[in-house]
C-alpha cells in the first residue's frame, strides 16, 4: 500500500563530492534524493517538497546546519520535518536542538558509516510512510463521515418533504369525509355515517403515523428541542389521568393513580413527559381487556423519580422485553385491536433519553406488563447541566463554546443585565435562561463563539451596563469554555474552574477568585 | 343569532379551499377564497373579512410574508389571522406567534376545534 508513495529526502552539503557520494549511498527505488549546496537553497527547496527527512551538514559557510534548522523550526511548513545533522563530534552543540519535536532529530558523525546511515534513513522513511498512511486513513474516514452525514441530511429532508406531501391530500380526504359525516352536505343515513366514521378514524391513524415518523426523525437528527425545567410531577400525572379516563371508561377499564406524598420535583420537559405518558397509557389501554385495570404510579428512587404504568393485559413475553423499544416492533395486540405503528414505544424511549432518564419493561405482579421510566430529580447542578446540553442541542459540540454565568445582588439588576444580553445576542437569545445556581438567581448564556468571542461579548456587555445610567449593582460573572464532546456528564463540569470578576459598576480586575463548581 | 361574518380562506390547494368553504358556509359564515398574496390583498381591500384562515406555505409564497404585508395596510392589520400548516417544523409555531397569529393549526386539523377558534377570534371586540 504505502510502497506506492514516492518519498523525498533532502541532502544539504556545501561540497558537491559529498552530495554525490550520499546520493550513491542512499539511492533506492521509490526514493527521490534532492540535493542543495547551501542553507538558503535548502530552505527554498523545503517549501516546495513534502520531505521525509533532511540530512544537514553542520559545517557550511554563510549559514551553518544549526542555523538552517533554527529557521526550519520557525516555519509552519518545515518545523515538523525530521533532521539528521551530519557533523564532527561536537557534544556542546548537541543540546541546541533538544526543543525540536522528540524523535525528529538525530546525529551522524563523520566519517559516515554506510550501514549506519542506511538504517537511520530507513527508520525515518518508515515513519514518513506510516504518517502518510495515517493521514490517508483520516481523509478516508472524514470522507465517509461526510457522506453519511449527507445521506442522513437527505433522509431528513425527504421525510419532512414527504410528510408535507402526505398531509395535504390527507387533510382534503379527512375534510370531505367530515363534511358527509357531520351532515354539512345533507344528513347521512346511519350506515353512511358509520362508513365515514371508520374512514375518519383511519385518517387520524395515518396522521398520527406521519407525526410519529417526523418526531422520531427530529429526535434522531438532534432537532427535537428539549426544554427542561423544574417540574411538579403529581400535577402532570393528574392531568394525564383526567385526559385518559374517558378513553378507559369507554372500554370499562379502571385507571388508578397513586403518587407517594412528598414526591420531589424533577427536571424535565413537560410536553415530552406528557407524550411519553400518553404513549405508555395508550399502549396499556390497547392491551388491557375490557373491564381491566391500568395503574399509574410514581415514587422517589435514589436520585430519580420512577414512574410506572402497569396494565392487566397479557404481559410482554421475556424474549420480547429487550426489543419492544425498537422501531417498528409491533407486539401481539388483544383480539380485534387496531395494530399500532410500532413507533410509540420507540419515541417514548428516545424522549426519556433526552430527559436523562431510563425506560424499561418488566412483568407486573398480576401477569400484565409494567412499563417504567425514571426522571432525574431537580437540583441546581442538574439544571445547569441540562441547560448546557439543551442549549447546545445534540450536535455533540462540534466546536467548543463558552458558558457565561451572570449574577447580581438584586433581581432588578439581573433583569437589566438580561435586557442588555438579549440586545447583544438578538438571534441567539434562545440560548439564554434563568437558573438557580449556588442558591442565587443566575443568568446562563451559551455563546457560540470561542473564548475570544466570549471576551468581546463581555467587553460589550460591560460598556453597555456602564452606559446604562440605572445602577445594575455589582455584577459577577463566571465564564468557562465547554470543550468539544462534553457537556452532559457530571465530571465535565467538575473540571471547570470558575473565575469571578466584578463587572459593570465595580471596576474589573485584580480579584480573580477561583470558585470550584459545587454540585447542586 | 349568527351575523354575516365574512371569512377569507387562503390556501393553494383548491380542494381544501372548497371543503373549508363548504364547512364554513354550513356553519353560517360568508366565505371568500384566495390563493395568492395579491388575491389576499385585493380581497382584504374589497371585502374586508372579519377573519382570515391562512396557509403558511402557499406554493412559492410565504403566508407569514403575507401577514407582514397585511400588517402594513391600515385596517387590515386588525383582522385576526388563523394559520394552517402541513409541516410540523418545530420553529413554525413560534414564528406564527411572533407574527401575531390568533391561532395555529397543523393539518390535518380537527374541524370542530377550527370552528371554535374562529368563533373565539370573532368574539373578541374589535
Amino acid at each position: 500500500m504505502t510502497n506506492t508513495d514516492k518519498l523525498s529526502i533532502l541532502v544539504v552539503d556545501d561540497r558537491p563530492e559529498n552530495l554525490s557520494s550520499m546520493r550513491h549511498l542512499l539511492q533506492q527505488p521509490g526514493l527521490e534524493i534532492i540535493t542543495a549546496g547551501s542553507g538558503n537553497e535548502a530552505l527554498a527547496l523545503m517549501l516546495e517538497a513534502d520531505l521525509a527527512l533532511v540530512l544537514l551538514d553542520v559545517q557550511m559557510p554563510e549559514m551553518n546546519g544549526f542555523e538552517v534548522a533554527e529557521l526550519m523550526r520557525r516555519n509552519e511548513r518545515t518545523r515538523h520535518v525530521p533532521i539528521i545533522f551530519v557533523t564532527a563530534i561536537n557534544k556542546e552543540r548537541r543540546q541546541v536542538f533538544t526543543g525540536y519535536e522528540a524523535g525528529a532529530v538525530d546525529y551522524l558523525f563523520k566519517p559516515v558509516d554506510p550501514f549506519v546511515i542506511r538504517s537511520k534513513v530507513a527508520v525515518f522513511l518508515e515513519m514518513k510512510r506510516s504518517q502518510l498512511a495515517r493521514e490517508r486513513l483520516v481523509r478516508e474516514l472524514n470522507g465517509a463521515y461526510n457522506r453519511l452525514q449527507e445521506l442522513s441530511d437527505r433522509k431528513s429532508d425527504f421525510l419532512s418533504a414527504a410528510s408535507h406531501e402526505l398531509r395535504s391530500p390527507l387533510t382534503v380526504i379527512k375534510e370531505y369525509c367530515g363534511l358527509v359525516h357531520d351532515g354539512v352536505v345533507g344528513e347521512p343515513n346511519p350506515d353512511q355515517k358509520h362508513c365515514m366514521h371508520v374512514a375518519l378514524r383511519n385518517c387520524n391513524r395515518l396522521a398520527g403515523l406521519v407525526d410519529n415518523l417526523l418526531d422520531l426523525n427530529a429526535i434522531e437528527t438532534g432537532h427535537m428541542i428539549c426544554d427542561r425545567d423544574e417540574l411538579d410531577l403529581p400535577e402532570l400525572l393528574e392531568t394525564c389521568r383526567e385526559d385518559f379516563s374517558e378513553t378507559c371508561a369507554a372500554a370499562g377499564q379502571k385507571l388508578e393513580l397513586e403518587v407517594v406524598a412528598g414526591l420531589p420535583t424533577v427536571l424535565a420537559d413537560p410536553a415530552q413527559v406528557t407524550q411519553v405518558l400518553v404513549n405508555l397509557l395508550g399502549n396499556a389501554h390497547k392491551f388491557t381487556p375490557d373491564g381491566g385495570t391500568i395503574r399509574l404510579s410514581a415514587h422517589a428512587e435514589g436520585e430519580a423519580v420512577r414512574i410506572e404504568v402497569t396494565d392487566s393485559g397479557p404481559g410482554v413475553p421475556a424474549e420480547d422485553q429487550g426489543r419492544v423499544f425498537d422501531k417498528f416492533v409491533r407486539l401481539q395486540g388483544g383480539e380485534g385491536s387496531t395494530p399500532g405503528s410500532g413507533l410509540g414505544l420507540a419515541i417514548a424511549q428516545r424522549l426519556v433519553d433526552l430527559q436523562g432518564g431510563r425506560i424499561g419493561v418488566e412483568d407486573g405482579t398480576d401477569g400484565g406488563a409494567r412499563f417504567h421510566f425514571t426522571l432525574p430529580r431537580h437540583s441546581e447542578g442538574a439544571r445547569l447541566r441540562a441547560f448546557i446540553r439543551d442549549g447546545i442541542g445534540d450536535e455533540n459540540l462540534r466546536e467548543s463554546r463558552c458558558l457565561l454565568l451572570l449574577q447580581t445582588s438584586a433581581d432588578l439588576g439581573l433583569t437589566l443585565v438580561e435586557d442588555q444580553v438579549r440586545t447583544i445576542l438578538r438571534r441567539d437569545a434562545d440560548r439564554l435562561s434563568r437558573i438557580r445556581y449556588q442558591g442565587v438567581d443566575t443568568l446562563a448564556v451559551v455563546l457560540t463563539t470561542h473564548r475570544d468571542g466570549a471576551l468581546t461579548f463581555l467587553a460589550r456587555l460591560e460598556s453597555r451596563l456602564a452606559a446604562d445610567r440605572r445602577d445594575a449593582g455589582p455584577v459577577t460573572y463566571a465564564l468557562h469554555e465547554i470543550e468539544a464532546g462534553s457537556g452532559d456528564t457530571d465530571s465535565d463540569l467538575d473540571t471547570i474552574g470558575f473565575v469571578r470578576l466584578d463587572l459593570g459598576m465595580v471596576a474589573r480586575g485584580g480579584n480573580d477568585v477561583p470558585q470550584p463548581y459545587s454540585r447542586g | 343569532m349568527m351575523c354575516h361574518n365574512r371569512i377569507l380562506v387562503v390556501d393553494d390547494e383548491p380542494d381544501l379551499r372548497s371543503s373549508l368553504a363548504l364547512r364554513l358556509r354550513g356553519a353560517g359564515y360568508e366565505v371568500r377564497t384566495a390563493s395568492t398574496e395579491n388575491d389576499v390583498v385585493g380581497e382584504v381591500l374589497d371585502a374586508t373579512p372579519q377573519a382570515i384562515l391562512l396557509d403558511i406555505r402557499l406554493g412559492a409564497e410565504d403566508g407569514l410574508g403575507i401577514m407582514e404585508r397585511l400588517g402594513r395596510i391600515s385596517g387590515a392589520r386588525e383582522i385576526p389571522v388563523i394559520l394552517l400548516t402541513a409541516s410540523s417544523h418545530p420553529g413554525d409555531r413560534e414564528r406564527a406567534a411572533r407574527h401575531g397569529a390568533a391561532a395555529y393549526f397543523t393539518k390535518p386539523f380537527d374541524p370542530a376545534e377550527l370552528l371554535d377558534a374562529i368563533e373565539d377570534v370573532l368574539a373578541v371586540p374589535a
